[in-house]
């Protein structure tokens, strides 16, 4: 009997725990035109938010309480009817209080170890940002030169360090955007490493992850002259067509954008190549990196680009970067009729000279 | 016996709350009501919680405006004889508003308005008057929150709202940009380069002055601000916290902090916006029949050893919502 009702008080309390819903709070000390709305509202990134919660305020004296589920630490924000100061702060916290003066735009958010400590690190980056714009105006000095590459140096290692000792993904995330290890792939590898260690349950973060991932494996497998280039189809003006579809005649492969200058620069050498070289020997394949059919269609139109023009919308996640793996663009490779890479990364006044070498 | 008390003493508060909301809501404030009561108009009902009603009030930012203050003689007819009235600003009424309520209004400076007379007259037969007041929005401070008491000091006839004499205007300027956007496009980045769909609340900083959140940095509080000429943006400027300069996480075409550094800059990539930083949509512009923006702004991350092409940069395009 005894043990019955143990198990009997076991299942209730499952029960109990299973059932219990665990809310948070967030407390607002509002200063704002009475009848004026507050405005909750959970980030979805980029700028993009979901309204949460609403409540009218008839009383400064009495606080608003926003109940919310507790999940995974997400970005929120304060705003209201009144104008348009807004209140980010991240909810890491059961119970999180904030002091919200609508009218002279300011509030302090306490009991948010997140939030307090990402606000305190944007504003020491920002002093230093201010410090090194100084240094950066003072051109001519010499000395100067040496102080803004250690200052530079400092900003950009701090970035590194925060989002490397930093415990809550949402703060996280947004130093991601900052960190920058250029060249060293491994540095970056190892960084997204011990970031998985922490954060391998939060979902934005894998999404990241794996976006990282795809880079490195980009950039570390690069393809060289003497190897077979890939062929693979993209949509062109006229539907799916193949890179390499003349086999039997050098194949100028190059990859550009039209929100990429650099890129643009390429248009006025292809041209005279297109004009110069006999078709039957020579087929030029450019490739845009771009989201927009529209805008690279137009460009197309009002240059008169008559060659083959192919198109991959999703860019760095597209099919040419991870067929090709190229690190950046401009690009553009020399393919030989028997399919292999002869050149490479030609330089646009150099064109006709380093084609007419392999091509009379 | 008990029973008949109680029954008589709900009878009474049931009358009482009657009587009271007749003499303080319908009786006074609305027509149809008690004839003969002189009240500012346009000012929703007073709560018990309130010293004086408040109402706001939203304008275009301009050099001067009319803000028309409408007065209301109550009653089914007009007033049967001229009635003059005085009626004045009355900045003690926001002090007292701001103390009872825990607000923080500010009173509106004399010097963004003028009241050209403070005698408004009700004409004979008419049942409104019109109390003239000149505000010179442009030259507001558009981050306070400004606010006008006004009060109906003395009339020749009829009888002065106990409630509604005076009233709390919180004006508001606007300009013609202030609006909710609807944003799309694509920020590049070396690793995470993502679409953007997001919504951007454009604010009034003077007459054709925005200011706006910095894309993806939207969430550090990063705002910059830029003049509206025509379709030409210009003077690109960080607002408030975000750093100025190449390396603060912001620039633009003509940023004014970070141009002298773009001077010293080697790379082209530093600079977009200019040449050849040039976008044949996202160009910096302003398309006036669709209410669209479309902008390209960017950063470079501090240290600069990416590949220049592979720096952050964002095309945003901005329609109205």
């Amino acid at each position: 009997m005894n043990i019955r009702s143990n198990y009997y008080l076991l299942f209730l309390s499952l029960f109990f725990f299973a059932c219990l819903k665990r809310e948070s709070k967030i407390i607002i000390n509002q200063k704002i035109g009475l009848g004026e709305f507050l405005y909750l509202s959970v980030s979805e990134g980029e700028g993009n938010s979901k309204l949460v919660d609403s409540f009218k305020v008839e009383d400064n004296k009495t606080p608003t309480v926003f109940f919310l589920k507790n999940d995974t630490s997400k970005m929120y924000s304060i705003t209201s009817g009144f104008n348009n100061y807004k209140i980010d702060f991240i909810k890491d916290n059961e119970v999180i209080n904030i002091e919200a003066d609508f009218f002279n735009r300011t509030s302090v958010i306490s009991n948010s170890p997140a939030t307090q400590s990402i606000v305190w690190f944007n504003t020491e980056q920002s002093k230093l940002l201010v410090k090194l714009n100084n240094f950066e105006k003072k051109k001519d000095l010499q000395n100067d030169v040496v102080k803004i590459n250690a200052l530079k140096k400092k900003i950009s290692l701090n970035y590194i360090n925060y989002a490397d000792s930093v415990k809550n993904p949402t703060a996280f995330m947004m130093v991601y955007n900052n960190v920058d290890f250029g060249n060293q792939y491994d540095s970056l590898s190892k960084f997204i490493a011990r970031a998985k260690v922490k954060f391998k349950f939060y979902q934005p973060f894998l999404l990241l992850e794996k976006k990282v991932q795809n880079y490195l494996s980009v950039m570390k497998d690069e393809l060289l002259v003497g190897d077979n280039f890939p062929d693979f189809k993209l949509p062109g003006i006229n539907g799916q067509e193949s890179v390499l579809a003349g086999r039997k005649k050098f194949t100028f492969v190059d990859f550009w954008a039209s929100w990429n200058p650099h890129t643009l620069l390429y248009t006025r050498p292809k041209m005279e190549t297109f004009n110069k070289f006999d078709k039957d020997k020579l087929r030029m394949v450019s490739i845009a990196l771009d989201p927009d059919k529209k805008i690279w269609e137009d460009y197309l139109k009002i240059n008169k680009i008559a060659w083959t023009n192919l198109i991959d919308v999703d860019l760095w996640d597209g099919k040419a970067i991870n067929t090709v793996k190229f690190d950046s663009i401009p690009a553009n490779y020399l393919v030989a009729p028997n399919g292999k890479i002869v050149a490479k990364a030609i330089k646009p006044d150099s064109l006709i000279i380093i084609l007419r070498k392999f091509i009379n | 016996m008990k029973k008949h008390i109680k029954l008589f003493l709900m009878l009474i508060a049931l009358g009482m709350c009657v009587v009271t909301s007749c003499t303080k809501e319908a009786g006074i404030y609305t027509e149809g009501g008690s004839d003969g009561i002189i009240e500012l108009a346009d000012l929703p009902s007073r709560t018990s919680s309130t010293i004086y009603s408040i109402v706001t009030k939203s304008f275009d930012a301009a050099t001067e405006i009319d803000f028309p203050v409408v007065i209301n003689y109550t009653g089914t007819s007009g007033v049967p004889s001229d009635i003059t009235l005085n009626v004045a600003i009355n900045d003690a009424a926001v002090t007292a508003y701001n103390t009872a309520s825990s607000t923080s209004y500010l009173i509106l400076p004399n010097t963004l308005y003028t009241v050209a007379t403070n005698t408004v007259t009700i004409p004979a037969g008419s049942k409104t008057g019109t109390f003239h007041i000149k505000l010179k929005t442009s030259s507001f401070d558009f981050s306070k929150s400004y606010a006008l008491g006004i009060s109906i000091t003395s009339a020749s006839a009829g009888t002065i709202s106990g409630n509604y004499s005076t009233g709390i205007f919180r004006v508001v300027a606007k300009n013609a940009y202030e609006a909710s956007y609807g944003v799309t496009g694509w920020f590049f980045h070396p690793t995470a380069g993502r679409a953007i769909s997001a919504t951007y609340a454009m604010s009034t900083l003077g007459i054709d002055k925005c200011s706006v959140p910095f894309g993806d940095l939207g969430s550090s509080s990063y705002n910059f601000s830029f003049d509206v000429s025509g379709s030409t943006l210009t003077n690109y400027a960080p607002l408030g916290s975000t750093p100025t300069g190449l390396n603060s996480g912001f620039m633009t075409a003509d940023q004014a902090g970070a141009s002298a550094t773009w001077v010293n800059s080697s790379g082209s990539a530093d600079k977009p916006g200019t040449s050849p930083w040039l976008h044949s949509t996202y160009n910096n512009s302003y398309d006036a029949t669709n209410k669209t923006f479309y902008m390209h702004v960017g950063y470079v991350s501090t240290g600069g050893t990416g590949q220049a092409s592979w720096t952050r940069q964002v095309y945003e395009k901005w329609v109205r919502k």
